[in-house]
């Protein structure tokens, strides 16, 4: 009896504080002129002339916030690790749910196949003038993967070669911003030529656009590598 | 004008992500669940985060999804063959 007294003076009091903040919030989001966000993006490209770079999150995430995306990477190789050390085993079997292939699907996938990984390469590559990047793009290009893995029921990851380019790119990325540390004293500091005249090119902006590429190479190969062993389970529970 | 969008995308979200928790079928709630994702999508464009608005976009409504579904496949087949 004491206990649902309680529980119903909590909740009372939880509604209170919850329609409380959600007033507060509807009234800030009325008041919400059109051109009312200009001056943290002007503060923000103030900043962003001493990377040369034309988008200024890429200039925060990869430089100076480096050593967080370094985080971030770490965080997704462990979760990667985890999976397959969960769910690998040496002989997978494809799923008989779905292994019944659709025509359809066959056919979209050869058609499609080719512009998604054009666009996860696209936005990779321009990661450092248009929105986007190394985490995006790799993710677009694992979910390429995935719409192979569902028109080919009985494909397979070359798991040599996915495993080669994730380590080599992540090794090359942390050699990176040591080579920064070294030459500039700061970690991920840019340390080849980018001029600001040159901003908005394809190549400008320093090593931004050499840590999205290896960044995706890394994401894509892992998210490429958990969906694999998503979508295929072990032959002993089948 | 913009002001009421927002709001609108607001509402619309904060619907579907109660029928997401109030949904009796796991799967219903998962798709539910990408409707907010998507609802998020446009408020973060709207707020001029297009970074943002790409990243959850891809993995917040493509990639999770996927792997909400799969891991729904892997766990409830068993009791369907039991039943």
């Amino acid at each position: 009896m004491n206990l649902k007294k309680d529980l119903r003076l909590k909740h009372i009091f939880l509604s209170i504080l919850s329609s409380a903040l959600m007033l507060s919030i509807l009234s800030m989001l009325i008041g919400i002129k059109d051109n009312a966000y200009k001056t943290a993006g002007e503060l923000f490209l103030n900043i962003n002339m001493q990377t040369a770079s034309a988008n200024a999150v890429t200039s925060v995430v990869t430089f100076f916030r480096g050593i967080d995306t370094l985080g971030e990477v770490t965080v997704l190789f462990l979760a990667t690790t985890g999976i397959s050390l969960m769910l690998s085993s040496s002989q997978m079997v494809y799923d008989k749910v779905i292994a019944q292939k659709s025509f359809i699907l066959t056919t979209a996938s050869k058609l499609l196949l080719g512009v998604i990984i054009l666009f996860g390469v696209y936005v990779i590559v321009h990661g450092h003038l248009s929105p986007g990047g190394g985490f995006q793009g790799g993710v677009v290009i694992a979910s390429a993967f995935l719409l192979l893995f569902l028109a080919n029921p009985n494909m397979n990851l070359k798991h040599g070669i996915v495993t080669l380019g994730e380590s080599i790119s992540g090794s090359l990325y942390v050699l990176v911003g040591l080579v920064g540390l070294f030459k500039l004293n700061i970690i991920f500091g840019n340390f080849l030529p980018h001029p600001i005249n040159q901003i908005g090119e394809l190549v400008s902006a320093g090593i931004i656009p050499i840590i999205y590429i290896l960044v995706g190479i890394k994401v894509g190969s892992e998210m490429s590598v958990i969906i694999e062993y998503f979508i295929k389970r072990e032959a002993k529970n089948v | 004008m913009i002001g009421l969008l927002i709001l609108f995308t607001f509402i619309s979200v904060i619907i579907v992500a109660l029928a997401s928790i109030l949904a009796k079928d796991i799967t219903t709630s998962v798709i539910f669940f990408m409707g907010v994702g998507l609802g998020s999508v446009v408020l973060f464009l709207l707020f001029q985060a297009p970074d943002v608005a790409l990243t959850e976009a891809v993995i917040g409504t493509g990639v999770s999804t996927v792997i909400f579904l799969l891991g729904i496949r892997h766990t409830t087949k068993e009791e369907e063959v039991k039943s």
